[in-house]
């Protein structure tokens, strides 16, 4: 290979790779990637109601708010007031209550045993949140989120932020629908829109059947088109609730973990969480997350998988990194959701099994390609990386073989064996402090993400780390090899724990 | 932070396949591969259209029907062939409705913000834009799938429905005759 290929080549490569997508697009297709998976807004199973007492609830609260201004202070206190006015609808989230619109019954159409209808539709300030509701599709049908919009009279549509889809079996009935010859099908889609123009007291939803009805062409549209009122007059709140916020954290190394909010609903226990860390990239596994109230009762989870909120608490289904106040921390919010609490509960335990947060390692080691690399050739290195207060050392680099991820999709070998690879092999010379090292991620220039995936064994120990990346002569053009540590995991073992009292207990 | 014990947090290290399996369910596993693919898929649909919103809706697009299609792979070890021929399917129908071999550098954002650095980088970005012209749609498709989208060749021939060798041939054959223009292009 010439200069002048190994230049063309370069270039090539430079030009074809020289544009990213921007943050924002990543943003938000990952979370209209998430709200369109098939388990996205998957309906839970109706969890039981407890006897829970507006009463008692109002005059706790009330209790609880004398208490909180007596010790924190008005304007925390006042914070916590206003979310008082917002009601938590099932389905929708958090609803400022006081200058929100809403469709009072759902609207529906019906034809060729295809029924569309909007079941909620609520209208704030800052955004228009709406749920649909399919039955009669076939249950392998995919409705698709841009099939559906709420046109303006103008004929310009609201701009949509994110989708969510699910199915719902429900009509089956609590027996499910094992051993029935039917299985009816509903499928439940949530969007989230730009508002509405003020002053506009009506909606107009459009669906374009896209084939789905039977007799139906790609084209055909179905409108709805319905009032709305103000949320208190629309929407018949009998739903109990309790919204306060507990303000309690705890730090585990430089992450640290803090609910915020917690809304105790009849129908589930909703705890906002934040968590901080040092970078972007910092995000921490964490382990079981159990609920326990102060008489031992563990509350089952409703499935709090990681989800981003915004600034108004709202789920939009996935983690999205945001710039907190302080200016090298980042934090990121979940909404965790639980059993209902029971109404004798006086306190509330978050118990988390262990946080894994990823150390930034920014480190790398150089070396120089053999001529023809076989197996079994050692290349020397000698260096070590500080990374989360403990050191890790490249303890030896050699050439292995294995079988690799491959391309050939339709031939038998799905693999290729006998493959040269590339084995780091990591010392650990002290552990990081409260910890163990769990898994080391490397970069280097040549490889891409397919190529990152080599069989096991990768063998990770309390002393020993092992990563292998495949050497792929087609992709190196220069002797000389960078590998660049990326991120190590840290495990830290819990149980880890944040209390709180429920006010008015 | 992710939930560690039930359910299973996917393996970042999984496999593709492994992933595309576990990402019928689970849409974490989805997100996975979502960030092992994005910029390749993103980078594939800017070569292929010099647009950087085109790009972003044919890539929203690929990883769309991708999701959709996801039940109907089949875990062979070909996740990455099988998403560039959903990539190609799509960008087949965008350039139906627009004008053939795009020229990037034009189009690439924030080009103009560092002149001192960007200046070098430009020329050999033009000067390889003169070289690119002389090829034809498939063999711009060829450099595409290999430099913007990162394949191998044993990928690029499953995209493109060709033999491994007939792509090594066929690219170590292009590179000469680019090298040769390449000169050309310098000396004039």
């Amino acid at each position: 290979m010439n200069n002048n290929t190994t230049s063309l080549e370069s270039v090539l490569s430079e030009y074809y790779q020289a544009a990213s997508p921007s943050d924002s697009f990543t943003r938000r297709l990952e979370t209209r990637l998430a709200a369109a998976h098939p388990r996205a807004g998957r309906v839970q199973p109706a969890p039981r109601r407890p006897a829970f007492r507006l009463r008692l609830a109002v005059i706790g609260l009330i209790l609880a708010l004398s208490l909180t201004l007596a010790v924190i202070g008005p304007d925390r206190v006042w914070a916590t007031i206003q979310r008082l006015w917002q009601r938590y609808i099932p389905g929708i989230g958090l609803v400022e209550e006081t200058s929100a619109l809403a469709l009072a019954e759902p609207a529906a159409h019906t034809e060729a045993g295809v029924t569309f209808e909007v079941q909620e539709f609520v209208v704030t300030d800052q955004e228009t949140r709406m749920i649909v509701v399919f039955r009669g599709l076939p249950e392998d049908a995919f409705v698709d989120p841009d099939s559906i919009w709420v046109e303006l009279p103008s004929g310009n549509r609201l701009r949509m932020y994110s989708a969510s889809f699910g199915r719902n079996w429900s009509a089956c009935g609590t027996a499910g629908c094992q051993g029935s010859e039917e299985k009816p099908t509903e499928f439940r889609m949530g969007f989230v829109f730009d508002p509405l123009p003020p002053g506009e007291k009506s909606a107009q939803v459009v669906w374009q059947t896209a084939g789905l009805v039977p007799g139906s062409t790609w084209t055909d549209r179905w409108v709805l088109e319905f009032p709305l009122s103000p949320l208190a007059e629309a929407k018949d709140f009998t739903v109990d609730q309790l919204v306060y916020s507990p303000d309690t954290s705890l730090s585990v190394g430089d992450m640290t973990l803090s609910v915020i909010n917690v809304i105790q609903a009849a129908d589930r226990t909703v705890l906002d969480v934040e968590e901080g860390m040092p970078s972007r990239e910092a995000v921490a596994q964490v382990g079981e997350l159990t609920l326990i109230d102060d008489q031992g009762r563990r509350y089952g989870s409703l499935g709090h998988s990681p989800m981003d909120l915004d600034e108004q608490g709202q789920d939009y289904g996935s983690a999205v990194a945001t710039e907190s106040t302080a200016p090298s921390r980042y934090s990121r919010h979940y909404r965790l959701q639980f059993e209902p609490v029971a109404p004798d509960a006086k306190n509330l335990t978050l118990e988390i099994g262990s946080m894994s947060p990823r150390a930034n390692a920014a480190g790398s080691f150089d070396f120089e390609l053999p001529e023809q690399p076989k197996e079994g050739d050692r290349v020397p290195v000698n260096q070590s990386f500080e990374v989360a207060g403990g050191v890790l050392r490249v303890a030896s680099v050699r050439f292995v073989t294995g079988t690799v991820v491959s391309d050939p999709r339709d031939e038998p070998a799905t693999t290729l064996a006998d493959q040269l690879l590339i084995e780091v092999e990591f010392e650990v010379v002290e552990p990081p402090p409260g910890g163990l090292y769990k898994i080391v991620e490397l970069k280097a220039g040549w490889t891409g993400p397919y190529w990152m995936n080599p069989d096991p064994p990768y063998s990770d120990s309390s002393e020993i780390l092992v990563r292998r990346l495949v050497y792929d002569p087609d992709r190196i053009w220069r002797s000389q090899v960078s590998i660049h540590l990326d991120h190590v995991t840290v495990y830290r073992e819990g149980p880890w724990t944040l209390s709180w009292d429920i006010p008015g207990r | 932070m992710s939930r560690g014990k039930n359910p299973k947090v996917p393996n970042p290290y999984a496999s593709d396949d492994d992933l595309a399996t576990a990402a019928r369910t689970d849409r974490r596993a989805f997100g996975l591969l979502y960030h092992r693919y994005l910029d390749r898929v993103y980078r594939y649909a800017f070569s292929r259209t010099a647009n950087p919103a085109a790009a972003e809706e044919l890539t929203s697009a690929v990883f769309l029907d991708a999701l959709e299609a996801l039940p109907r792979y089949q875990p062979q070890g070909t996740f990455a062939a099988w998403l560039f021929t959903i990539a190609r399917r799509r960008c087949a129908d965008y350039h139906r409705s627009s004008s053939p071999l795009p020229h990037i550098t034009e189009a690439l954002p924030d080009f103009d913000n560092q002149p001192e650095l960007e200046a070098d980088r430009r020329d050999s970005f033009l000067h390889l834009e003169r070289v690119l012209r002389n090829l034809s749609r498939e063999e711009l498709h060829l450099l595409q799938l290999r430099y913007a989208a990162g394949l191998s060749h044993a990928e690029t021939g499953r995209v493109l429905g060709k033999s491994e060798a007939a792509v090594k041939m066929a690219h170590s054959r292009l590179i000469h005759r680019m090298r040769g223009l390449w000169e050309i292009e310098h000396e004039q």
